[in-house]
């Protein structure tokens, strides 16, 4: 690996551990827990069942962000793949896929578990937004699947023209929370003041983080494609 | 459980999550890179 390279990495590892640390103080320490009211009798509007769990708010948001971009670059990506047929983009759009599926993965296990403290239970089916990120979470496992490392351009065209029909899933995701009738803890006059700083510092760290390892897996990328051509070359040479 | 283990519980999972993957990208990576090597050396030697 190059010098500047390293250093690119180191740079980025750097800054998106900063910003993880100062979102965790932020989100620990410096935010008054007794702020979001807490639901007596009888309930006051838009009070919390459970105020203590509120907190899952600054790394649930993040991670479901993450996703979000990681998906959004898959589809532009996507696009220029089809575009210019060079095989970087393609490589750019599985690497972000793999990225999103985790951020994904995570931020429906955190809001599961806010879910549980909030209403009571992990899941529930008829919510319009928990089914429409796992409905989102499936079509990017799939979307994963289809790169199965051969390089072969009719496999990374039919990805990229999976990775742009996938993205329609995202909107989906996003606005079913006003489109399908849903649960799902929507932003509230009663959040705590101190709640949007801490939620701002917690994304640009998460995006400091998707950063850092969209440049490490491309790296491991582009190692795998060296793998495959000195494999080729030593067939070729046999 | 109580709310405070939830939220607690929830982080465990993000973060475990997170170093999870970072371990996953630091193994995959060095294996192919031993791999690359190991090939490139055979190439080299078989020149030779």
């Amino acid at each position: 690996m190059e010098r500047r390279e390293v250093l690119g990495l180191g740079l980025l590892a750097g800054a998106a551990a900063s910003m993880l640390l100062l979102a965790v103080l932020l989100a620990f320490y410096m935010t008054d827990p007794a702020s979001p009211p807490a639901c007596g009798a009888p309930p006051l509007p838009g009070c919390w069942n459970a105020p203590p769990a509120f907190r899952i708010i600054f790394f649930h948001v993040p991670l479901a962000w993450t996703a979000y971009v990681s998906f959004g670059v898959v589809f532009a990506a996507s696009v220029l793949y089809l575009k210019t047929r060079n095989a970087k983009w393609d490589a750019l759009a599985a690497a972000a896929g793999e990225i999103g599926v985790v951020m994904v993965t995570l931020a429906l296990l955190t809001g599961s578990m806010w879910n549980k403290a909030e209403l009571g239970v992990y899941w529930r089916w008829e919510d319009g937004r928990l089914l429409a990120t796992f409905i989102l979470w499936i079509v990017y496992i799939a979307y994963v699947a289809l790169h199965t490392g051969s390089r072969m351009p009719e496999e990374a065209r039919l990805a990229a023209v999976f990775g742009i029909l996938a993205f329609a899933a995202v909107p989906v995701s996003y606005f079913s929370q006003t489109l399908l009738s849903s649960l799902h803890i929507s932003f509230r006059p009663t959040f705590p003041p101190q709640t949007w700083p801490t939620l701002v510092v917690g994304v640009v760290a998460l995006t400091l983080l998707f950063l850092h390892l969209l440049r490490w897996r491309l790296q491991i990328e582009a190692l795998e494609l060296r793998l495959l051509e000195t494999k080729e070359a030593m067939e070729a040479a046999a | 459980m109580s709310d405070t283990a939830y939220l607690y519980a929830a982080l465990t999972v993000a973060l475990v999550g997170l170093f999870a993957y970072l371990a996953y990208l630091q193994r995959r990576q060095s294996k192919i890179r031993a791999e690359v090597e190991r090939l490139e050396q055979l190439v080299t030697h078989g020149r030779r």
